[in-house]
């Protein structure tokens, strides 16, 4: 406590009272640190296999998911870690959005609102559910002009929330993370069909964002128990999913 | 041992025939049952008509007897106003039959005076009331107050004993017992009260013994009050029909604030909440709210304006009213203490609730309650079926309980997209429809999927299947009977659908879907996305 005190003193000794500007991150450091009600934090976790690929979802922030294979799952595993953070979470415009296999993911069911048909009315449910939620995955009907995308991503960074959409119909997104299928049996990355027998079991998936082109992550989205996992041969970490995987496969 | 007011109708059956149907009990009049006189007018009784007589003898001393078909229901029917009228002067009214009822005497004792104006006033008001001459007595015990009651007398306290020793022993109303302690040369209740109790319970038995308390002044039981509930519903009248939303709904808003403040007073919160609107031609609406917490007065609000939104709009099915609402009642359906609201143990109902609540609260206000949902786990063996979707604020009850092993439910994963129900056609490698036979096997091996929309055909590079599943067979589907039991598995048949045949396929472009065939179709039910 001594030491923060210390730390926390403005400005030297011959100069009362002035502040440089040079002190203010750290002075807001201190702050956030010592009172719990500033300890609003930026970022929002992720699930432990994406931590790669953002290293966090940041607050206010408009990340559109898209790709080949598997994008409802991947915005499922992004919402899961603002859920597993005891945040809440907003899905509109998707009737058919599976909850379970979002429960599956991790995320909190008792802390999970759907809006399935708003109708014309989207943006204004965007809107509203920004203000109260931590996260809002949002699939717009049709593509969202520039105009409007502006507004709605203005609301989100003055509340605080993080606007995840799905599907290639937002303009000037600040992240965009993208699935791919990797080479399985068929080209969606699935294993474990085959013709007439077996059943899907997991599946390969590439996970690459914008703001970082040199990474690309290898995951099973969904692993063999509905979760996700790293395949262990990722570009960046290398913890040991497949070996997991083909001992459950065994067991 | 209380003291006791009975109010007692002398007979009532033929009062209640009078106050129903409308017989003058001012005419012979007997009321029969089973071919015997259970009750007679005065004026009967002048004729030599008595209880217990058979009607032909009772026509040949009376001839112009009106006789009257014993009706338990209508002597209950007829008394409720009588109940009613006594409840008015004295709570805690304890109906014995018919015809008669019994209050603690202290209460209204204290309030008029004394006993004798309690009982005055009781008879009184019942009279002015109801129309119907009564009459009370006083007494120690229920036993003993009805035989005061019948004649009119007001028993002093401690001399109930004295008051029972020189009355008939019939008046115990157990004739085998009565026969036998006739012949015993036992008249009066006195001398019946006399004998040790402990003998006659060993000589006569239970029955006897509970007769034997009676006969001493003692009561067999205290009196179970009823108690009148509070009628917690409030209501409000219009003189001006309201035909706007946003004036009915500031309405509903004022009423549910006094819903809830009254509420508040007797320490009661509300789970599920009743509200009727009329409209000025009549028509009623009534609609219970159901709620996960407790309603607070703008819960209560917000659920009046939207069921009056709905309605008054007329949108969905049902069509708008032909007039303005002009009245409003809203009914408490599930009540429990309150205490406070509680915080949810680990957090819940904290500062993220709030926050969350009210941002949907006010979708629900955009949209309608229906348009926000919650997902609550349940049981099935579908995808779709595993989760129920309630509105925000509802109960959280899943349609089918969660708990149970649902054998034939799919192995995970859990497909991502669920609840699609899009037709397609799938198609052998000759390009014929495939079909499930009766012993659970392909017709041919699925080669391609043809779907209406813009994607087309798509080639199918793996499936597994069939897994079959039969909901509800115990059922019958209304219209359709019983299914024939023929060779011809229902799965290729349209006309049932209970059984369900469900794949899973791989397409070449890399989609992974679930697809399922019942009553002859396929279906996508679920897509792994």
């Amino acid at each position: 406590m001594r030491s923060t005190t210390d730390a926390a003193r403005p400005a030297g000794p011959g100069r009362p009272g002035r502040i440089e500007p040079t002190d203010l991150g750290r002075l807001r450091a201190i702050v956030r640190d010592t009172d719990p009600r500033m300890a609003v934090h930026d970022r929002m976790p992720l699930l432990e296999p994406l931590q790669p690929l953002l290293g966090g979802l940041r607050r206010g922030a408009v990340v559109a998911v898209d790709g080949d294979a598997g994008r409802t799952s991947l915005a499922m595993a992004l919402l899961a870690g603002v859920s597993a953070a005891g945040g809440w979470c907003g899905v509109v415009g998707m009737p058919s959005w599976g909850c379970l296999a979002a429960a599956g993911y991790g995320v909190r069911l008792d802390r999970l609102a759907l809006v399935p048909e708003p109708g014309t009315a989207w943006a204004e449910v965007v809107a509203a559910l920004a203000g109260g939620m931590d996260a809002v995955l949002v699939r717009p009907p049709a593509p969202v002009p520039g105009r409007l995308a502006r507004r709605l991503a203005a609301k989100a960074r003055q509340s605080g929330c993080t606007l995840l959409t799905l599907g290639r119909v937002w303009e000037g997104c600040d992240t965009r993370v993208s699935t791919y299928g990797v080479e399985g049996v068929g080209r969606g990355g699935w294993e474990g069909l085959a013709a007439g027998r077996g059943r899907l079991r997991a599946r390969r998936v590439t996970v690459v964002a914008s703001t970082r082109p040199g990474i690309e992550l290898d995951l099973w989205l969904p692993g063999e128990d509905g979760t996700v996992r790293d395949r262990g041969d990722s570009s960046v970490s290398g913890r040991g999913g497949v070996s997991a995987l083909s001992s459950r496969a065994a067991s | 041992m209380s003291r006791t007011l009975f109010v007692w109708c002398p007979d009532w059956p033929v009062l209640a025939a009078e106050l129903v149907d409308g017989v003058s009990a001012h005419a012979p009049v007997a009321v029969l049952h089973a071919n015997r006189v259970v009750a007679c007018s005065p004026a009967a009784r002048a004729e030599g008509v008595r209880r217990g007589l058979r009607r032909r003898e009772a026509q040949g001393r009376c001839p112009h007897l009106i006789v009257v078909d014993h009706d338990p229901g209508r002597d209950a029917r007829g008394f409720e106003p009588v109940v009613a009228a006594v409840e008015q002067v004295a709570p805690g009214v304890e109906v014995v039959r018919p015809g008669a009822c019994a209050l603690a005497a202290r209460g209204p004792a204290r309030y008029f005076g004394c006993e004798q104006a309690a009982a005055e006033q009781i008879v009184e008001h019942v009279a002015q009331a109801c129309g119907v001459e009564a009459q009370a007595g006083i007494a120690s015990g229920a036993f003993a107050a009805g035989l005061a009651a019948r004649q009119g007398r007001i028993v002093p306290p401690g001399g109930t004993p004295a008051f029972l020793a020189d009355l008939d022993i019939s008046t115990v109303d157990r004739p085998e017992l009565v026969d036998l302690l006739r012949r015993l040369g036992i008249h009066t209740l006195g001398e019946f009260a006399a004998l040790p109790a402990t003998d006659v319970l060993a000589r006569f038995g239970a029955e006897a013994a509970l007769a034997h308390r009676l006969a001493a002044g003692r009561d067999e039981r205290p009196l179970a009050a009823r108690q009148p509930p509070p009628d917690l519903a409030v209501v409000e009248e219009f003189d001006e029909p309201l035909e706007r939303v946003d004036v009915a709904a500031f309405a509903g808003r004022q009423l549910g604030q006094r819903l809830h403040d009254r509420l508040a007073g007797y320490g009661l919160a509300c789970t599920r909440l009743g509200i009727t609107a009329t409209t000025g031609h009549g028509e009623q609406l009534h609609r219970t709210w159901r709620h996960d917490g407790l309603l607070s007065a703008a819960a209560i609000g917000d659920r009046v304006r939207w069921q009056l939104d709905g309605w008054l709009s007329g949108t969905g099915r049902v069509a708008g009213p032909t007039a303005g609402i002009t009245r409003l009642r809203l009914t408490p359906e599930g009540v429990v203490a309150h205490a406070g609201m509680q915080a949810g143990l680990w957090g819940d109902g904290g500062d993220g609730w709030e926050r969350a609540d009210r941002a949907l609260s006010r979708i629900q206000g955009l949209l309608g309650p229906e348009a926000v949902l919650v997902p609550v786990p349940s049981g099935g063996r579908d995808p779709g079926d595993q989760i129920t979707l309630v509105p925000w604020g509802d109960e959280r009850t899943p349609a089918r309980p969660a708990a149970g092993a649902w054998p034939g439910h799919l192995p995970p994963p859990v497909p991502a997209i669920t609840a699609h129900a899009t037709p397609v056609a799938v198609l052998d490698e000759a390009g014929e429809p495939v079909g499930v036979t009766a012993r659970l096997a392909v017709t041919a091996a699925p080669a391609r999927l043809s779907t209406a929309d813009s994607r087309g055909r798509a080639r199918i590079v793996a499936w597994a299947g069939p897994w079959p599943v039969e909901e509800l067979w115990w059922t019958t589907i209304p219209g359709r009977g019983v299914a024939p039991d023929t060779a011809e598995p229902e799965w290729s048949r349209p006309e049932t659908s209970k059984q369900r045949a469900r794949f899973q396929v791989q397409l070449e472009d890399g989609r992974a879907m679930l697809l399922t065939l019942t009553g002859g179709r396929w279906q996508i039910t679920a897509v792994y996305d």
